[in-house]
């Protein structure tokens, strides 16, 4: 009876109730278990007392537990409450959950016996958030104007600031300034290199962005590429710069001094500040809350950092509202189209906008490099906060990136003395690391409360205000002044309105010039064109009779399928062609003659084979799969060609490049699911991966589980994580949910490197995981080993290499096999729809959500299985092959190269990337001996970098002193990683510009008419 | 008021305003089953607001929505398809790089096989494949479109587009239909040909049509049964075609005077499509019994151990009083025991529902469809989890992995086709 009473009691409560009783019971039970060790978890570490560690993740489980309860409780009770009350909570919230982690940790504490205490150096901290929040501005105020323009997250606007900071060492490692760099401290500022190198970082960085603007994402605009192709394509160009810039100056970390004078001691200024000391957990005698008085320096270059970087982007705000040129490019911004209908020349203007938003980053990043040593690897720990910061700002808008970027700022500079204070009572010295997480865990925060940011619901609350008044018909405040305050305004506009005149009549000449070119090369090209045409029209006869010859028949609607003119893959088989045929024939003379006939006739006339019925039916089955094996096989017998010392080194290279191959491919084929048919961009597939990865070594080696044992725990763990992360990202744009998902991966790389949970093996204070079962080891070494080694031959045992290369081979086409076939159903389908038009396939019945995180799901399990193979391969896990350069962004190459939504592409783009680092292993054993096969291809590379780097450059950025410091004074060398990296980026820009579709397309589905009559033949 | 059924659709003081603005301002209009409606107005009176708030694009500001008497509050978009509505968007938005034909595949409700756990029955049992084309194919034939099936959607025309639209709607059998704009660039003659096709599919298959069209003239020419006129985010008024053209007030605030041809269409022969309008899979008495009988085989075979559902449900067993041993006691074994208990006592239960609900299926002569996908998906979760005790703790009872087998056929055999020789199943 009273149970009954209890269900339609709890029927008749709201949704809103429900979920606070339960969050409050949840909040009681974490409180338990924190203070007094009786929380329901509890009951976990006594069933399972032998694992030790336990003790850190009960609390570890209990502190989340707790914060995410009180977290809903505030959401729940701010969401619900109406009125004065409701808007004071709603606004207090930030110090709600402030004094919600301040209880947690006093709880925590006071469970443990142990005391923690926190102190706020106000002055200290404060600037140290002003100095990151005008880093990350630098950045962000870029990335939003570039948003706001040409509609991209632009991945290389980081590289900007770190070119920025370059050029500023260069210019003080010139002949003209070092001197006086050098000359000994005298207390008086030298402000001429400093002033210099501010101009020339803005310029010159503004140019690099303008130049890359017009010769690669013109490009894209003009064929009306998508947003996030762009951004790809924004990334490539990202790791080219990376690339260059790695190559011209190295690794180390250099400090730009532009006079030693600034180093001085006595260089800053003295601000009287507070200290405040809280102290939480067990305190006897002492009081919770201690002030003390203390100066803090605050040195000027870091003032500078602010001053100018706040600055540059107070004008650019003014520059923004106030002048014709803000106006017209927030007429691009709005509709490209009807602006350069109403006379705006759209190109300029975004010329102008990528030269301002580039060169803004590179004025930073001259200013940055005086306070933080600088290498190009700076470039992405701030590319990804600054993301967060114009998320958080709503993106497109400056302003609000200003106010984000101080909240983040300062969210990172507070949250170091927490963590500081925390690291000793758990036993966790190297927690403060963590700190660099902090803007990744706020923007996660951020994201899940306000999925469109903070400028959006000031937006709408400013809407609904103006709604309200216009519905209350109260006259407006400054409607009642005595004067117009829009007036004011401007009057302060003027000055800059003169300034923009001056500048207009100033640049009427070169106006005038370049517009005479733009005319002149229209003119010139119309000649050119309709000769073209006509070349165009007779190929495209020609190869309309021929494909009907080959076809036989003629197929509904095929024949108006647009025939592209060169078809994309016709230049990367020419160039593989020539070194195949040397490989097999050890000539090139005789490789060239011969290839020459096969490349015309087969390949480049129009009536060749590859023309008519290989690249026309690439988007058929039989071209598709006959393109497959030849691109399988040529790179096949180029991997074989790669020169080595013996056959069983031979041997083991191949089996690494195999296991590498399907570990990519396997990888390749989670993002295909993700991106290439769900369309979520997913930049975190190595998040996806270490979940496998961690599991299963950490299983193995913590607590020495067999590793089946790992594998088969970690796709459950995988599918769960893939569900869950559906929840808070379900809604969020695909821009933001690139940001989301490679933030994850930085926030578990980070981790790996600090938290004690994640470290097994032989030494457990020592960082990753290392000592942990392989697969099959114990059966290959008693047996397999000594097999495979009488089969090639080798007189000794084959090594595990081979073991693992097919294992990995099994379970890539396992993989493969099984997700072509679920793919193949309307599954598959309703996948491709929602990545083509998410609302219109909710409106035909498909459950969007579900499908996206079953699609989330089931691509993290794969991830997780290719992680776990890694980790094998590997046979240690550290936080370095996490790296997204050394993993998502090569698996972003493979799936680009490959073809999107095309699972042999993927196979086919991993071999490429695979290939590609085998022969730079080849390459790097090659550096070292001169008599190597290979050598002229190092040597080549050296002099080629010493020519452009000696004689190229001029010598105001190329003195013998830049040369030395970053060769440390040995000949130049180009360090064959970032070249690597360079080609990976060429190869993503390439390949987007050329052939957008991949190298193995989509097979798009087209039935034959005939099997109307059910019982006809079986469909494709 | 009357049967709320009757009514396909019915909308109470529905108000959405975009921040100051009111572009809904409290409507109400009911539309019947087997009507065709037009609704009409001049530009920006919000009649596509209206839409978009019907079908769930926009939430709405205030008021009622309901759809064959269910109120869709809350609901989203594809929670409102499943009562039977589908519509067209007034700019066509396909699906841009799949193909015309891939297009009118994806629509079709209860597909098999889209969902991940069944995706890879597509390849098996290719029947569903071709039926779905084979309808695909009718409908291109009735558009007159069959020689744009193989491109990719991307590439057609505007007017193509939008005839690709309606037969993508079509083929979502839909029992209320939202058209917006349907023949907005559409040739005359194939624009009259798809309205004379409309008529007959409401005269035969009984289905509602509530098509929005701004060319007047046009939509009271077409033989609508009655017009719902809109002005400003309210109704003006409603009423059958003679109606609005004899009122004065519509004519001049919308029409400016123009005059109206009154012109009504002849019915015309058209291909059969009509049969293959909405029908769910009827009840295979066969089948249902087949699988009834095996579920119970595997309520059986875990009974042989020493749990079973009757101790159980008559409290007979000292099953409960194990369990509770084993949860209060500490250590891992009893952990795992105790959770592979829970699980048995899960199972045990569950069946005398699943065969309940099952029987009352046959006898009310539903499909089993609903009852089957979830006994697939219990029994798959059950041998997952069996096995995975017996790897992890070597649990010695088979009786889970099983039984949860025999469910799982039984749920295969009410879901799926047997596949026989001769195809002769019960579709078409």
């Amino acid at each position: 009876m009273e149970a009954r009473l209890f269900l339609e009691k709890m029927a008749a409560t709201t949704s809103y109730q429900r979920r606070l009783s339960i969050s409050l019971l949840l909040l009681f039970d974490a409180w338990l278990g924190l203070r007094h060790g009786w929380g329901l978890v509890a009951l976990l570490p006594e069933m399972t007392g032998e694992y030790a560690k336990l003790n850190d993740l009960y609390w570890m489980a209990q502190g989340i537990e707790f914060i995410a309860a009180g977290l809903v409780i505030i959401h729940t009770i701010g969401k619900n409450l109406e009125g004065r009350l409701g808007t004071f909570l709603r606004l207090s919230s930030p110090l709600l959950i402030i004094a919600l982690l301040g209880w947690c940790i006093e709880v925590l504490m006071l469970g443990m016996g142990k005391q923690a205490s926190v102190s706020f150096n106000l002055a200290s901290h404060g600037f140290t958030g002003l100095v990151w929040a005008a880093t990350y501005l630098a950045i962000a105020a870029g990335l939003t104007l570039t948003y706001r323009v040409q509609r991209y997250g632009n991945f290389a606007q980081s590289e900007y600031l770190v070119f920025g900071s370059y050029i500023a060492l260069s210019m003080m490692w010139s002949e003209r300034f070092w001197p006086g760099v050098d000359a000994a401290k005298d207390g008086v500022l030298d402000w001429e290199l400093l002033l210099w190198a501010c101009f020339a970082g803005f310029v010159l960085t503004g140019l690099l962005g303008a130049i890359i603007d017009l010769a690669i994402m013109r490009r894209f605009r003009r064929t009306g590429a998508s947003p996030r192709v762009m951004m790809i394509a924004s990334l490539g160009v990202a790791m080219m710069l990376r690339a260059s810039l790695y190559l011209r100056y190295g690794s180390s970390t250099e400090l730009f001094v532009p006079d030693r004078d600034w180093r001085l001691t006595t260089s800053k200024w003295e601000v009287d500040t507070f200290v405040h000391t809280f102290t939480f957990g067990v305190r006897e005698a002492i009081p919770f809350h201690e002030e003390a008085e203390r100066v803090f320096g605050l040195a000027w270059y870091k003032a500078a950092l602010i001053i100018g970087v706040f600055g540059s982007v107070i004008a650019l705000l003014m520059m923004m509202n106030g002048t014709r040129l803000g106006r017209k490019m927030r007429a691009v911004a709005d509709n490209p189209d009807l602006a350069s209908a109403s006379g705006i020349n759209v190109e300029k203007v975004h010329f102008t906008s990528s030269f301002l938003s580039a060169g803004l980053s590179g004025f930073g990043g001259v200013l940055f490099a005086m306070t933080t040593r600088m290498n190009p690897e700076v470039g992405l720990t701030i590319l990804l906060p600054a993301f967060a910061v114009i998320v958080m700002g709503t993106i497109g808008s400056v302003r609000g990136a200003v106010f984000a970027a101080l909240i983040v700022g300062m969210v990172r500079s507070l949250s170091q003395p927490v963590l500081v204070a925390l690291g000793k009572p758990l036993e966790r010295p190297t927690i403060s690391g963590m700190d660099e997480v902090m803007p990744y865990v706020f923007l996660l925060a951020v994201l899940m409360l306000m999925p469109k940011g903070l400028g959006d619901a000031a937006q709408k609350w400013r809407i609904e205000r103006l709604r309200k008044r216009i519905e209350s018909n109260v006259v407006p405040r400054s409607a009642r002044l005595p004067f117009d305050p829009h007036r004011g305004k401007e009057i302060l506009k003027r000055p800059i309105r003169v300034i923009e005149d001056l500048f207009d009549q100033a640049m009427r000449p070169v106006n005038w010039t370049t517009d005479k070119i733009a005319v002149g090369v229209a003119v010139a090209k119309k000649k050119v064109e309709p000769s073209l045409k006509r070349l165009d029209g007779l190929r495209t006869d020609v190869v309309e009779t021929a494909r009907s010859r080959f076809h036989g028949e003629t197929i509904t609607g095929l024949e108006k399928l647009e025939s592209t003119g060169r078809p994309p893959g016709t230049f990367l088989l020419c160039c593989l062609i020539p070194p195949t045929l040397f490989v097999f024939l050890g000539s090139w003379l005789w490789a060239l003659s011969l290839s020459l006939p096969i490349l015309w006739f087969g390949i480049i006339s129009p009536t060749s084979w590859w023309r008519s019925k290989v690249t026309r039916g690439r988007e058929a089955h039989v071209g598709s799969w006959l393109t497959f094996i030849l691109l399988v096989v040529l790179m096949t017998a180029l991997a074989w060609a790669i020169p080595s010392v013996d056959e069983r080194t031979k041997w083991m290279g191949m089996a690494r490049t195999l296991t590498l191959l399907s570990i990519f491919g396997i990888l390749a084929l989670s993002l295909n699911l993700h991106t290439g048919y769900t369309g979520m961009t997913n930049f975190g597939v190595i998040f996806f991966a270490s979940i496998g990865a961690i599991t299963v070594g950490l299983m193995s080696a913590g607590y020495g589980w067999y590793w089946w044992q790992g594998l088969l725990l970690t796709i459950p763990i995988a599918l769960l994580i893939g569900w869950c992360l559906a929840y808070p990202t379900a809604d969020l744009r695909m821009d933001y949910f690139a940001i989301v998902t490679i933030s994850l991966g930085e926030i578990v790389r980070i981790a790996l490197a600090s938290e004690p949970l994640l470290r097994a093996g032989t030494n457990t204070s020592a960082i990753g995981i290392s000592r942990y079962e392989l697969p099959f080891e114990p059966w290959w070494d008693e047996t397999g080993a000594a097999w495979f080694g009488e089969l090639l031959g080798f007189g000794e045992p084959a090594p595990y290499q081979m073991m693992i290369g097919l294992f990995a081979l099994t379970c890539l086409i396992l993989v493969w096999g099984l997700i072509s076939l679920m793919l193949r159903s309307p599954w598959g389908r309703i996948l491709r729809a929602i990545r083509e038009d998410e609302e219109v396939t909710q409106h035909h019945g498909h459950d969007v959500f579900k499908l996206k995180a079953g699609s989330l799901a089931i691509g993290a399990a794969i991830a997780a299985l290719g992680g776990a193979l890694w980790a094998w391969l590997n046979a240690g896990i550290f936080p370095s092959f996490m790296k997204p350069v050394n993993s998502t962004f090569l698996i972003w190459a493979a799936f680009i190269v490959g073809g999107r939504a095309s699972n042999k592409g993927m196979v086919v783009g991993a071999f490429l990337i695979v290939l590609m680092n085998m022969l730079f292993t080849a390459f790097s054993t090659a550096q070292n001996d001169v008599d190597h096969s290979l050598y002229f291809i190092v040597e080549w590379l050296n002099s080629s970098l010493e020519w452009i780097i000696a004689d190229l450059i001029p010598d105001l950025f190329a003195s013998d002193r830049a040369i030395d410091e970053a060769f440390l004074g040995k000949p130049i060398t180009a360090i064959l990683a970032y070249v690597k990296l360079l080609l990976v980026g060429l190869i993503i820009v390439i390949t987007l510009l050329v052939a957008p579709k991949g190298l193995l397309p989509e097979i798009p589905y087209r039935p034959k008419p005939e099997v109307v009559e059910i019982g006809g033949g079986e469909s494709e | 008021m009357g049967n709320l059924s009757e009514l396909a659709l019915k909308l109470t003081g529905l108000v959405k305003h975009f921040g100051g603005i009111k572009a809904v301002d409290g409507i109400d209009f009911e539309v019947s089953r087997g009507e065709f409606v037009g609704l009409i107005g001049p530009n920006g009176c919000g009649k596509s607001t209206t839409f978009n708030a019907i079908s769930g694009l926009l939430e709405k500001s205030a008021g009622q929505v309901e759809v064959f008497g269910q109120s869709t509050e809350g609901m989203k978009p594809h929670q409102i398809h499943a009562l039977g509505l589908s519509r067209t968007f007034q700019n066509t938005r396909l699906w841009q790089e799949m193909t015309v034909i891939e297009n009118l595949l994806l629509p079709p409700r209860n597909q098999v096989g889209a969902t991940p756990l069944t995706s890879i029955l597509n390849t098996l049992q290719p029947r569903h494949e071709k039926a779905r084309l084979a309808k695909a194919w009718k409908v291109l034939e009735t558009l007159e479109i069959t020689h744009i099936a193989h491109l990719l959607a991307g590439e057609l025309s505007g007017g193509q587009s939008k005839l690709v639209d309606i037969g993508r709607a079509l083929m979502g059998e839909p029992e209320l239909l939202l058209l917006d704009e349907p023949v907005a660039g559409v040739a005359g003659p194939l624009a009259d040909s798809i309205f004379r096709h409309l008529r007959r599919l409401v005269d035969e298959t009984g289905i509602t049509v509530l098509i929005i069209e701004h060319n007047m003239n046009f939509i009271l020419r077409k033989g609508v049964d009655r017009v719902v006129v809109m002005n400003e985010g309210k109704v003006l008024m409603s009423g059958t075609p003679d109606e609005v053209r004899g009122n004065e007030a519509v004519v001049q605030a919308y029409l400016g005077g123009a005059g109206i041809e009154h012109e009504l269409p002849e019915s015309e022969e058209f291909e059969e499509i009509g049969e293959t309008i909405r029908h769910k899979r009827p009840l295979d008495i066969k089948r249902g019994v087949a699988g009834a009988l095996l579920l119970a085989l595997s309520m059986w075979i875990p009974n042989l151990g020493w749990i079973t559902t009757g101790g159980i449900l008559l409290g007979s067993s000292d099953f409960l009083s194990e369990l509770s041993a084993h949860t209060l006691a500490a250590g891992v074994d009893d952990m795992w025991a105790g959770l592979h208990m829970l699980i048995l006592l899960l199972y045990s239960l569950s069946q005398p529902i699943i065969l309940f609900s099952l029987i009352w299926c046959m006898s009310q002569g539903h499909s089993l469809d609903d009852d089957a996908e979830n006994i697939m998906l219990m029994s798959m979760i059950l041998i997952i989890s069996g096995i995975m005790l017996r790897l992890f703790n070597g649990v010695t009872e088979h009786e889970i992995p099983f039984g949860a087998f025999v469910a799982l056929v039984a749920g295969a055999v009410m879901y799926f086709d047997i596949p026989t020789l001769d195809d002769d199943g019960e579709e078409e």
